[in-house]
């Protein structure tokens, strides 16, 4: 690392006279590099007289030391066929001349990729979104035409593929969706009869909790649950097929992967995402029940009895009827985002992460959409 | 045969994979500087036994080692140090996806060598390309743009950066057209002679087996059956080893 020592160099210039000899010394190795350029560097070569070369003080020579012996002369005029060799063993020979043969072509310089500007930038991913809307527009066309072609051929339905994705998204999501929305239920409640109590309103956080709960709560968390867990799988799975080349196969096997690999994700999804959040209206409900019971000292009978006064029917199936459209976000994005990836593994993350991202946004878009087209909706 | 001096000793090796033996009781040594094939049909844990002798998986018996030293015994750091002394080519490549060629090619040394400069490192990445036989223009192109033989190229490339003592190569010709194998068989015998290398390839390829290897050794049913010169083992009677050279014989 340290400059060459001047007991031990790695080169000599000596004049003799023939000329001048450069006299190569110790290991000429990748590990040595660094010392071996700048003991190269202190010596005055005249290109017009190449000097000889002498290999005989050599201990080690490897293709990494061999190459920038021969680069450094070359850099300096001189090419590797003028120079005279001597003392080489035959293996360093062999390996100085398979080099000096290989490395004959010049690799250009600023071989790496340049950055680009600001407006290329700004126009790079213009085109990209502009591009992204059109493919996702175009998928949403390909799904709706799957779907027609399903219902004039029913027998295309893949059974087996729809079974195994509703327990997946479905069955096996249940346990963190109720965990989830009892634990928002306990919290909802327990902030809301803070304020409550001090109207001494206590009985109040019931019509809060069910209408906060039914109407926005369960819905949006299990959909936001669920495009972070399905979601993410559904990309993750495609995207991992697409790098294998299996949807390629699927094409060449003249099936549709429309029909072997989204429909059966996008019904199992919207099937299966108002079944889980009327599992999470529930959940929730205890859950602000137990808190109405120890802390605001509403006895669950009581609880329960004012919940059927004031919670509508219609606003919880207000809530449920939401969810299918989330669920046909989630799946849409998140097949899309799957069949798009490219064929290296980082592209697998990447879409990964951006299906969470873009169905998350898309949930939370559509649930706005509903409160502002439907605000009268409830008592 | 000194043992002490083997680059690669295997003693009674044993593997046991989803229910079958598939090495029961592999033994062979591989002395400095020679290029030893591994051949065998598929299926007979070739490229399972290549794993082994890296340390990516542990045998279920017997004994591995490399350069004289215990892979099982070996600590964490000690299993480091030795990696930097040997290459292993993948049999797909098993290039980063994610990074240039030039940059899969520039890893290993990047790790092992932080202290490098850039320009020196580029100028090993370089020469590593051209040994390895990529055109330059490949060089900024990431491995999914690369043909199967080129990506071959660029992870021989990558395992040649820390010019390794020994080189593990899973079916190296494979997939790439008969004049690229033979150019890299000869880089490769140039490369052996010149450094000292030793390599341990498997291979279907006849040609690479008749004119590049010095040594041959046959597994089947979990043994090996025959190792010795190309020329010896041909000669062996045995019916895998017949039906697999008279295929040559044949054309």
């Amino acid at each position: 690392m340290s400059p060459t020592s001047p007991t031990d160099p790695c080169c000599r210039l000596e004049a003799d006279p023939e000329g001048q000899v450069l006299h190569l010394r110790g290991d000429w190795t990748l590990a040595r590099l660094v010392e071996l350029q700048a003991g190269l560097a202190t010596l005055n070569i005249d290109p017009l007289q190449p000097p000889r070369l002498d290999g005989s003080g050599l201990r080690m020579l490897d293709s990494a030391g061999a190459n920038h012996l021969i680069s450094h002369l070359d850099r300096l005029g001189i090419p590797f066929p003028h120079l005279r060799l001597a003392g080489f063993s035959a293996q360093g020979l062999a390996l100085l001349r398979l080099v000096a043969g290989r490395r004959g072509v010049a690799i250009p310089a600023s071989r790496r990729r340049g950055r680009r500007g600001l407006n290329q930038v700004v126009g790079w991913h213009a085109l990209a979104i502009a591009r992204g809307t059109r493919a996702g527009l175009a998928f949403i066309g390909q799904t709706g035409q799957a779907i027609g072609h399903l219902l004039r051929h029913p027998g295309l339905m893949r059974w087996r593929e729809f079974f195994v994705q509703l327990e997946m998204v479905g069955l096996r999501a249940i346990p963190i969706v109720m965990l989830m929305s009892y634990l928002i239920g306990v919290v909802f409640a327990y902030l809301l009869g803070i304020q409550m109590q001090k109207f001494s309103a206590n009985h109040l956080v019931v019509d809060g909790v069910g209408i906060g709960i039914a109407r926005e709560m369960a819905p949006l968390i299990t959909a936001v649950l669920m495009a972070g867990r399905s979601g993410a799988a559904f990309t993750a799975h495609l995207g991992a097929m697409k790098v294998s080349q299996e949807i390629d196969a699927i094409v060449t096997l003249g099936l549709s992967p429309f029909q072997v690999l989204v429909l059966p994700r996008l019904f199992a999804i919207v099937l299966m995402l108002p079944l889980l959040t009327f599992v999470a209206d529930v959940a929730g409900i205890i859950g602000a029940a137990h808190v109405a019971a120890w802390n605001l000292g509403i006895p669950a009978v009581n609880f329960y009895d004012r919940l059927q006064d004031v919670l509508p029917l219609n606003t919880v199936l207000f809530g449920l009827s939401k969810t299918p459209v989330f669920a046909a976000a989630i799946a849409l994005i998140a097949c899309h985002s799957g069949f798009t990836v490219r064929r290296d593994a980082r592209s697998v993350g990447l879409h990964t992460t951006s299906t969470v991202v873009r169905s998350i946004v898309a949930v939370i878009l559509i649930n706005a959409v509903f409160a502002v087209a439907y605000p009268e909706i409830g008592p | 045969m000194n043992d002490t001096a083997a680059v690669i000793e295997v003693v009674g090796l044993r593997t046991r994979l989803g229910g079958h033996w598939i090495h029961d009781g592999v033994s062979f040594a591989l002395r400095p500087g020679e290029i030893v094939a591994l051949i065998g049909g598929s299926g007979t844990g070739k490229t399972v036994l290549l794993n082994q002798l890296v340390g990516l998986l542990s045998p279920s018996g017997g004994q591995v080692k490399l350069f004289g030293q215990d892979l099982a015994r070996l600590s964490g750091a000690a299993l480091r140090t030795l990696r930097r002394r040997f290459g292993l080519l993948f049999q797909d490549g098993a290039l980063f996806s994610a990074m240039h060629v030039a940059d899969n090619v520039a890893t290993p040394l990047r790790e092992h060598m932080p202290w490098l400069p850039e320009s020196l490192r580029d100028e090993v990445v370089n020469l590593k390309l051209a040994l390895a036989g990529l055109p330059p223009n490949a060089a900024n192109k990431m491995p999914s743009e690369l043909s199967g033989g080129m990506r071959k190229r660029a992870a021989l490339a990558r395992a040649l950066a820390l010019e390794p003592e020994l080189l593990l190569l899973d079916e190296p010709t494979s997939g790439l057209d008969p004049i690229s194998a033979r150019e890299f068989d000869n880089t490769l015998r140039v490369l052996v002679d010149s450094l000292g290398l030793t390599v341990l390839l498997t291979t279907h390829d006849l040609d690479s087996l008749w004119g590049l290897a010095d040594r041959v050794i046959v597994l089947f049913e979990g043994k090996v059956i025959a190792d010795g010169p190309v020329r010896e083992v041909a000669q062996v009677q045995h019916k895998w080893i017949r039906s697999y050279f008279d295929t040559r014989a044949a054309e």
